[in-house]
């Protein structure tokens, strides 16, 4: 097996990926963090101004408003997809007739460019031209119409809707897949022992699933933080702000408003915030794990 | 086998040549990236192209004037050197700019917001079109000193204004006369128009059209501003002397305020776009927009005679004048500093803008219901011109402008936030204090 | 066996789900048929008459040959190129000999991209562009092929190490090269992932947005999504060509994935339920 070993060329067959990997991905997460510590229009020179963009972050009302409205989509779009698409997969996990129709139909929001999806619902959730509100007079629920988009509190919730709908085929994908592996004797012998429909998936099918879940909750996390398109085309982060999340926040910071030393600060606390995310979940997932083990 | 390797290597290659050869190729800029590169220099055989950067996506149809211009200079001067527009949306627009002063490919003219101009000085990507004046002298008359004086900075003439802004409401006299209403004139109080848009809410019109999706389209409440004195105490607050958040700017935002819950905006003010507005008022749906004279020729077209203008409402309880008009420089148009290093591209550009600011573009100005920034007078006006009478009529009343566009005269991020401010008080999403401390937060930023 | 109303249910609950799911899209279909003036003041009515006016006018606005062009151009080139390093890269990580413990570090300092947001590498990938002199596409194609590194290494490792190890020593005994081995037999070999793999990334260049918006400035080298967000200059308030627009860009991709959705679906499944 010596070439298998020689050192010479795995060097050489592994060197073309790290280094575009190193110096398109990790190389800028430095430069980020550097253009943090600086003022800079985007023209001229960045003028070295230490720690004043972070302080400035923290007294930034916006900001808060911005990490709120993130945690907002992160937990109602956690929630959703954790628990509803697995929901639709088991009932989706099954022979019946147009099972595969189904699928593949429910799947098809996950391959439109987020920009479009941008583009639909704002016809669908605009206070004035949108459906949902038309349909709510047309059946007599006047009052249940609200400005779904461009108001001051809904924003992050439709934001939210907005990504699960786009997200749902593939999370039930993925579930499926998870399902599909259960060794279907223990189902069987789970029925034969009598336990209810309830029972069978708290107690079995959930805990042998354990790693789907775990996937599925880890690409929800990294998912909800690539959220931009979406409240771009429907919000475009207002009225005054108050639909910003972290990413669109940073984003029209640095393009938009030409700061961007204090974009660069806030895109590095972005990915600062959810790293721990990740990781926090990551720690949870492991204790829980070593509890059953 | 090491072929194999190589055959996908040259697969790859030749994939990359050929596919990227269907498209335009761009010169990669060299290593000092603020170094500037222009079209090359086709040593006067082949026409000379400029390229204009402009702040619409479609020129033709949203800066006509500017359209026109560029045609007559093309046909004039056709074979020796042609203007082509670089076009995209107004914050595409500035985005893309300031890229491109980073990668070496501004534009050789090109429109840039008057907040942002002194940056692009400030880094020396711009020319001094000091040697440009002086070598013309019949433009250098054309231009007052007070327009110059917009765009000068420590001695450099960074720019030359894009046109002149004429900004208030436009009212649509029909609309009115249909409820038994009387239409607002200049001396119009603050408080007779609170009763106006009470009368226009009951009948069902929406006052004023106003989007805040494009938050720079605040154009009439800048004659607002300048009734509580803005441009007399601006230069001390961007001195750090004072405040944004004063005595009079709370009064003046207090009115913002007051409009907001009198329901003189749309409903769904914080989805709409400017030209979302112009749309509603253009349908007869509103009784006022906010804008300017560059859309005079459109609305010429959807209202006819029934246009009018209208300078804003006066203000009972401000200290300073009331008669204040907004005619003021807009914009600048900018010159990338790289075309003195071809002598036939400065030739080209010294010639477009000689062409530019000359009493012909004066003349398509005018037919196109806009105002150039140049003082030739004579202006012919046609019979069917009826909004850019109506603005005529209005500047002849006399009222005085300020020097400058109140929101162009600060830097960019706290022209921003003035929009923001500003926007957010009408919205009802901020008390008229804390907006402008978010001004003066920004201020201090800035410094 | 099911009940027949535990079927019954379940169908329906099937169906109910669907037709919720898709109902955006056959909302945007019909008001592509309305004008302007309909789709603003009743929004809930249906169109007066099919008409395709918005259609004709969305493809006389906008140039969808070019943009179709461009975009088809930036992947083919991301993705043969980012399949030959990857490919190669993945086949040293799972079969190669070199110390376990480096092996784990370049592949965890591989995978680490996974959850790495774009976002904050915007700026500054412009900024290294810059700097290596690399322009509108050219410039595009380097970070598209770098965010589709640890995506196709956690695939490729994962297909590749469960390849069985007889394999390379009966290459090895039949007096292969390395490249031999690679080309000739490894390769073939991995044919469904690497399908997987070419279609996910396809999928993922073909819709993004926030590298190409930062990237390309000239409108003729705009791609896809690029001329989505362009809608709003070009054309404002003509509510009726943005959905138009939109319905005639997402189309081929819908189409596409109807042609492969099977390979989509194992792909995801093997990446993400192994991962």
């Amino acid at each position: 097996m010596h070439w298998l070993s020689k050192k010479r060329y795995i060097a050489g067959l592994l060197l073309p990926t790290l280094v575009v990997y190193t110096l398109y991905i990790i190389a800028p997460i430095f430069i980020a963090l550097y253009y943090s510590f600086t003022r800079y229009s985007g023209i001229g020179t960045a003028k070295f101004v230490g720690l004043t963009n972070y302080q400035r972050l923290f007294s930034d009302t916006t900001f808060w408003i911005s990490v709120r409205n993130t945690v907002i989509i992160l937990f109602v779009d956690f929630l959703l997809l954790l628990v509803a698409a697995f929901l639709v997969a088991m009932l989706l996990n099954n022979s019946l007739k147009y099972n595969g129709l189904c699928k593949a139909l429910i799947f098809s929001p996950a391959i439109i460019a987020p920009i479009i999806v941008g583009i639909i619902w704002v016809y669908i959730l605009d206070p004035e031209v949108g459906v949902l509100n038309g349909i709510l007079d047309a059946i007599g629920l006047t009052g249940m119409k609200q400005q779904w988009i461009g108001g001051k509190t809904l924003s992050p919730y439709s934001i939210a809707v907005i990504y699960f709908w786009q997200q749902l085929g593939y999370i039930v994908t993925i579930y499926i897949a998870g399902l599909k592996m259960l060794p279907e004797e223990v189902l069987e012998a789970a029925r034969v022992d009598g336990a209810s429909p309830v029972q069978k998936v708290l107690y079995i099918i959930i805990p042998m699933i354990r790693t789907t879940i775990s996937t599925v909750a880890v690409l929800i996390i990294t998912g909800v933080f690539k959220i931009f398109e979406i409240v771009q085309q429907t919000t475009g982060g207002g009225p005054n702000h108050m639909s910003e999340t972290l990413v669109t926040y940073s984003y029209s910071t640095t393009f938009t408003n030409g700061e961007y030393g204090y974009g660069m600060s806030l895109a590095t606390i972005t990915f600062v915030f959810s790293i721990i995310i990740v990781g926090l979940y990551q720690v949870a997932a492991r204790r829980g794990e070593e509890k059953e083990g | 086998m090491k072929k194999k390797m190589y055959a996908m290597c040259l697969f790859a290659g030749i994939t990359t040549v050929l596919l990227s050869g269907c498209g335009k190729e761009t010169t990669p800029s060299t290593a000092a990236s603020q170094v500037q590169t222009v079209a090359p220099d086709r040593g006067g055989e082949e026409e000379t192209v400029i390229r204009f950067g402009i702040h619409v996506a479609d020129p033709k149809a949203q800066e006509a004037v500017t359209y026109e211009i560029v045609n007559a200079f093309n046909e004039k001067f056709q074979g020796e050197y042609r203007v082509e527009f670089e076009a995209a949306e107004k914050s595409a627009h500035s985005t893309n700019l300031k890229l491109k002063a980073t990668d070496g490919t501004l534009p050789e003219v090109f429109w840039v917001d008057a907040a942002e101009a002194p940056e692009y000085a400030e880094a020396g990507v711009i020319l001094d079109l000091q040697e440009f004046l002086s070598q013309n002298e019949a433009t250098d008359k054309a231009l007052d000193d007070s327009t110059k004086a917009a765009f000068q900075k420590d001695g450099m003439q960074y720019g030359l204004p894009y046109q002149s802004n004429v900004e208030g409401f436009f009212y649509h006299k029909k609309v009115f006369a249909d409820n038994g209403m009387e239409a607002p004139v200049n001396g119009t109080t603050f408080e007779e128009f609170l009763t106006m848009a009470e009368a226009l809410n009951a009948a069902g019109i929406i006052p004023i059209a106003q989007g805040s999706t494009d938050t720079y389209a605040i154009w009439a409440f800048l004659a607002v501003l300048d009734r509580y004195g803005y441009s007399d105490y601006i230069d001390a607050i961007l001195a750090g002397e004072e405040k944004f958040n004063n005595p009079n700017l709370v009064a003046c935002f207090e009115k913002l305020k007051q409009l907001g819950e009198a329901s003189a905006f749309p409903s769904n003010m914080s989805t709409l776009s400017y030209f979302d507005a112009k749309e509603q008022f253009k349908a007869g749906n509103a009784a006022l927009f906010d804008t300017g004279a560059w859309d005079c020729a459109e609305l010429d077209e959807a209202l006819g005679e029934n246009v009018g203008f209208w300078w804003g409402p006066t203000f009972g309880d401000s200290t300073y004048k009331q008669e204040r008009a907004m005619k003021v420089p807009s914009a600048p148009l900018c010159v990338n500093q790289a075309i003195s290093q071809n002598e036939h591209t400065k030739a080209a550009v010294y010639a477009f803008l000689e062409f530019y600011y000359s009493e012909e573009a004066a003349q398509i100005t005018y037919a196109g219901s806009a105002f150039p920034s140049t003082n030739y007078s004579g202006i012919q006006v046609k019979e069917e011109q009826h909004a850019l009478k109506a603005v005529l009529a209005a500047l002849d009343e006399g009222w005085e402008s300020p020097s400058a566009q109140p929101d162009l005269v600060i830097s960019s991020s706290v022209q921003a936030q003035l929009y923001d401010s500003m926007l957010g008080v009408m919205l009802g999403n901020y008390e008229p204090e804390e907006a402008l401390d978010k001004i003066d937060k920004q201020q201090g930023y800035a410094n | 066996m099911m009940s027949r109303r535990k079927r019954m249910l379940m169908y329906f609950g099937m169906i109910a789900v669907t037709v919720i799911t898709v109902f955006p899209f056959l909302w945007m279909i019909i008001l592509s048929f309305k004008t302007n003036s309909e789709i603003m003041l009743s929004p809930l009515s249906m169109p007066d008459s099919i008409n395709f006016d918005n259609y004709v006018h969305a493809l006389d606005t906008l140039n969808y040959r070019q943009l179709y062009l461009n975009t088809f151009t930036i992947c083919m080139v991301s993705i043969v190129a980012e399949l030959v390093i990857t490919f190669l890269s993945s086949f040293v990580l799972a079969r190669m000999d070199f110390g376990k413990h480096l092996k784990q570090l370049i592949y965890g300092y591989l995978i680490l991209g996974l959850s790495i947001s774009p976002f904050i590498l915007l700026f500054p990938v412009y900024k290294i562009n810059l700097l290596l002199g690399l322009k509108e596409k050219y410039g595009l194609i380097m970070p598209y092929i770098a965010t589709s590194i640890s995506f196709n290494t956690l695939l490729l490792v994962g297909y590749l190490k469960a390849l069985p190890r007889e394999i390379d020593e009966a290459a090895l005994v039949d007096g292969c090269t390395l490249w031999q081995l690679i080309g000739r037999v490894i390769l073939p070999m991995t044919k469904p992932v690497i399908a997987t793999v070419v279609i996910f990334n396809v999928l993922y260049i073909w819709n993004e947005y926030p590298f190409a918006s930062v990237m390309l400035r000239d409108i003729g080298s705009y791609t896809l999504s690029m001329g989505a967000s362009f809608f709003k200059g070009k054309f404002s308030v003509d509510y009726g060509a943005i959905i138009a627009s939109s319905i005639m860009i997402i189309i081929p991709e819908l189409v596409f994935y109807g042609l492969f959705q099977k390979n989509i679906v194992d792909g995801m499944t093997a990446g993400a339920v192994k991962g």
